[in-house]
């Protein structure tokens, strides 16, 4: 068969078309930076209500926070910060997310690491991150750890999956004193 | 009117038959090539899983090559088998 390819590796005498790895990479816009300006885009057109996003530089579309301030459930009447990183070997790997916002929840510890299926790079049962998924399923799985998500059973601050499962009413109150003096 | 044929050229083109029109991994075409090749073709094939899920052939190496625990489809995470 006639290809381009074929073609083209008589012309330059026998070099493959294969990018052939770091030389090449400095002329080239990363797979990253290529993928997030459309995800970015279509991320903010899809935001949910709850949600907004914003970039400190909008020359890197891979360092952003989000703010999630839940209309409903324990959380109501917070405001939580996120820090979403999208490391440069993205879409291989999910983004870095930390919640930087002190908060008593099961899934998130008080120093802000966050228990959520999708941001797992390696995961046993296969619900972890895949390159299929997109910048807009980060912020919705996030959004959703204060309702859907919100998970007890399967706690990263075991402490306050306790505490709900002792005293519902008194986890309720702890979670609205957080709010008072850190998520305002 | 007699036409006495003295040169001509043959044209081709190709698309790859695919379900889809852009790789879910990298997004980009099907019919062009991965973001690590420069020459859409057999130089940059697509390959399917068992699945049906189809994929630039470099892109699900990549993916693949990354997950040591188990090896699935990024589509539907079921176990991916090269589709003979």
């Amino acid at each position: 068969m006639l290809t381009l390819a074929s073609k083209l590796k008589k012309d330059d005498g026998g070099k493959t078309g294969r990018a052939s790895g770091a030389s090449d990479s400095t002329h080239r816009v990363s797979i990253r930076d290529r993928l997030l300006t459309k995800e970015v885009a279509e991320l903010e057109a899809n935001l949910p209500s709850t949600c907004k996003a914003s970039f400190p530089d909008e020359n890197k579309l891979h360092h952003f926070q989000l703010s999630v301030s839940p209309d409903e459930g324990y959380y109501q009447s917070g405001k939580f910060q996120f820090e979403i990183d999208v490391p440069e070997a993205y879409n291989m790997v999910p983004p870095k997310v930390r919640c930087l916002t002190r908060i008593w929840h099961p899934n998130i510890t008080e120093n802000g690491e966050i228990c959520l299926s999708l941001l797992r790079e390696h995961s046993i049962d296969g619900t972890g991150w895949a390159p299929t998924r997109t910048l807009k399923d980060v912020v919705w799985g996030l959004n959703s750890l204060f309702t859907d998500l919100l998970n007890f059973d399967d706690p990263l601050n075991i402490d306050a999956a306790e505490h709900h499962l002792r005293d519902k009413e008194d986890f309720r109150n702890k979670v609205q004193d957080y709010i008072k003096h850190y998520a305002r | 009117m007699k036409v006495k044929v003295r040169q001509w050229n043959g044209v081709a083109s190709w698309l790859w038959v695919a379900n889809d029109e852009n790789c879910g991994i990298c997004r980009m075409p099907f019919n062009g090539c991965c973001p690590d090749c420069k020459v859409p073709g057999d130089d940059c094939p697509l390959v399917w899983g068992q699945c049906s899920h189809c994929f630039h052939m470099h892109c699900i190496l990549k993916w693949l090559n990354s997950q040591q625990v188990q090896q699935q489809c990024p589509m539907c995470r079921q176990e991916w088998k090269f589709k003979e």
